[in-house]
């Protein structure tokens, strides 16, 4: 085959994913737009048990109840647990939040045609994960946690130094991106619009959307190029040689996971196209991708500390090759 | 002239959202769907322009983030990428090597006539079936619908190991969500004796019946190109007649798998 006609078919997949991808981002991106603006944080802060595991089912509960992407949470946990949320609840609700959340699990049911066994078998793997990182961090400081727990204080996610007060001093403009390559323009967004006035809560609903939507998009472009090229340019025989053999195709593809970064809310559409991989490697794919990808990694090592980062990194992966390596072997390697 | 430049980078992310809500709607209403989608999504992809081009309209007056130039490659390879797609690479790379479900797009999409209840060869009757539909027949084995005559239509996979065989491989792409999902399913077919089997990567309908292929002749095929596939490896279609037909690229892909009659085709 010649480079013109592989880019072809590249573009041709790689728009197809996006399209296919973009509806349920967008949803995904005004729910969590409305949630941003509607739901009072501080009122949830309140309600929270301080106990280890009571406060981490509590996160992953809610959790449950969020629609919101990876990269946004990321931020978001820093600021709860800066905001005194226990750190069992945030981490909790950090990792499983993209996972069992409606809006993902609706998208992981339509990518696999109706098929509920793969949204479960991935909600469960990353409900366990969740919760044994989210107790592990429960009984710790938040000193041992936050690289940099003064700058949650503030919980605007701008990095400067200083009271909620002080921010009509640089948030005039546009929000930028604090310093971050993969910063999240939700924590951009001024104080002001993060807890808006009646009259602003529509605005402030869109300009969270829009900034969760811009941050995503870019994401979900790249990743569906790289995913594009694996189809467009990897010799089948490749593939092939993957696809039939249990050991290597669950931690391919928790490897091709944790490079292409996809997004929770689309990942599960580039899953199912590796149609003819053993179930448990497609299982493994979405349940440590929305986890641990190269992004996250980025974002982790600016916020929480090396330990807490080496933790989320070992544990969701230990949890999910264990799990699939078990379900691969007891569905006999079907796909 | 620096503050308009500045003016309209504040604005590129409004504007680009703006573009890709319109090309969406254009996709979804004029435009070749079908090359990225299924066609039972365009309801969703519609709706999702509409949210999309307010949201961009919001973001245009009143920008939420500065300029970013990671932003905004993102955008010109998604617009590069628009282009390729439908701007003719198709037609560039058209050569002996083309993956055959990479089509060029015919707009505005030609009329597609009705499906028949019978297609008839050589005084015949057949029931028009897709290569979809074939394979769920011949995966519940010998039965009275396994025993019909059935017409079916794919590109032809040509092979030297098929040819010493008089057979050829007739698929189609099945698209459940998009391109990108794609798989495609195909049968051997088995031609009549001293019957040239028709040119590879051409576009026909086979007429024939299913017969269980023996054990000692089973083979795994992989077709070539990105697409996974599946082909039948328990039954083949003896067939009566081949027939080459012009292909229309709408009709290329698979979008519905039905049960019994009538079939999608």
């Amino acid at each position: 085959m010649n480079a013109l006609h592989n880019l072809d078919l590249f573009a041709q997949a790689t728009l197809s994913i996006v399209l296919e991808a973009v509806p349920f981002l967008l949803l995904g991106s005004v729910a969590s737009g409305l949630v941003e603006a509607y739901v009072p944080r501080d009122r949830l802060t309140r309600l929270l048990p301080k106990g280890r595991l009571a406060s981490t089912l509590v996160g992953l509960g809610i959790g449950a109840l969020t629609p919101c992407c990876e990269c946004g949470v990321v931020f978001l946990a820093r600021r709860l647990i800066g905001k005194g949320v226990p750190p069992g609840a945030a981490v909790a609700f950090m990792l499983a939040a993209p996972v069992i959340n409606p809006v993902s699990l609706l998208a992981t049911l339509v990518a696999f045609r109706g098929d509920p066994t793969m949204a479960i078998w991935r909600c469960a793997l990353v409900i366990v994960a969740g919760l044994v990182v989210g107790y592990w961090a429960g009984g710790r400081d938040v000193l041992s946690l936050l690289r940099d727990p003064a700058a949650a204080a503030p919980a605007c996610g701008c990095g400067h130094d200083h009271g909620p007060e002080d921010h009509a001093h640089h948030h005039h403009g546009p929000a930028t991106v604090p310093g971050t390559p993969f910063g999240s323009l939700a924590d951009a967004v001024p104080l002001a619009a993060v807890v808006p006035s009646r009259r602003d809560k529509v605005g402030s609903a869109m300009r969270h959307a829009m900034a969760d939507f811009l941050d995503m998009a870019k994401v979900l472009i790249l990743g569906s190029m790289v995913a594009a090229a694996f189809k467009a340019y990897v010799p089948v025989s490749v593939v092939m040689a993957l696809e039939n053999d249990l050991v290597l195709a669950i931690p391919g593809m928790m490897a091709l996971a944790v490079v292409l970064s996809l997004c929770s809310q689309a990942d599960a559409f580039v899953a199912a196209s590796f149609s003819t991989f053993p179930a448990a490697a497609k299982l493994a794919f979405l349940a440590l991708g929305p986890m641990l990808d190269l992004k996250l990694l980025l974002m982790w090592r600016q916020v929480f500390t090396p330990r807490l980062t080496r933790v989320l990194t070992v544990v969701p992966a230990a949890v999910v090759f264990i799990a699939c390596a078990a379900y691969g072997i007891l569905t006999g390697g079907a796909s | 002239m620096t503050k308009l430049l500045a003016a309209l980078a504040a604005r590129c992310d409004g504007l680009a959202m703006l573009a890709l809500a319109g090309f969406m709607g254009w996709l979804a209403t004029l435009g070749n769907y079908w090359m990225y989608l299924n066609p039972k999504f365009k309801p969703v992809t519609l709706a999702a322009a509409i949210v999309l081009a307010v949201l961009g309209a919001y973001a245009t007056l009143r920008p939420v983030a500065k300029a970013s130039l990671g932003r905004g490659l993102c955008y010109l390879a998604l617009a590069c990428l628009v282009w390729f797609s439908e701007g003719g690479l198709q037609t560039l790379s058209a050569n002996d090597d083309s993956d055959v479900f990479s089509v060029a797009p015919s707009l505005p999409a030609p009329e597609i006539a009705p499906v028949p209840e019978r297609l008839r060869a050589d005084g015949q009757d057949y029931v028009p079936i897709n290569t979809g539909e074939l394979f769920d027949v011949a995966a519940k084995g010998p039965s009275p619908a396994f025993e019909r005559p059935y017409a079916v239509r794919g590109f032809v996979h040509r092979s030297p190991e098929l040819d010493a065989k008089g057979q050829f491989v007739l698929y189609r792409l099945a698209v459940w969500c998009c391109f990108a999902d794609g798989t495609a399913v195909g049968f051997r077919v088995k031609t009549s004796p001293g019957q040239e089997p028709p040119a590879d990567k051409s576009w026909v309908i086979a007429y024939g019946h299913l017969a269980v292929i023996p054990e000692n002749d089973r083979q795994d095929i992989i077709l070539p190109g990105m697409s996974f596939s599946s082909v039948s490896a328990a039954a083949l279609l003896v067939a009566d007649t081949v027939e080459a037909k012009e292909l229309i690229p709408e009709e290329t892909y698979m979008f519905e798998w039905r049960q019994a009659e009538p079939y999608a085709f």
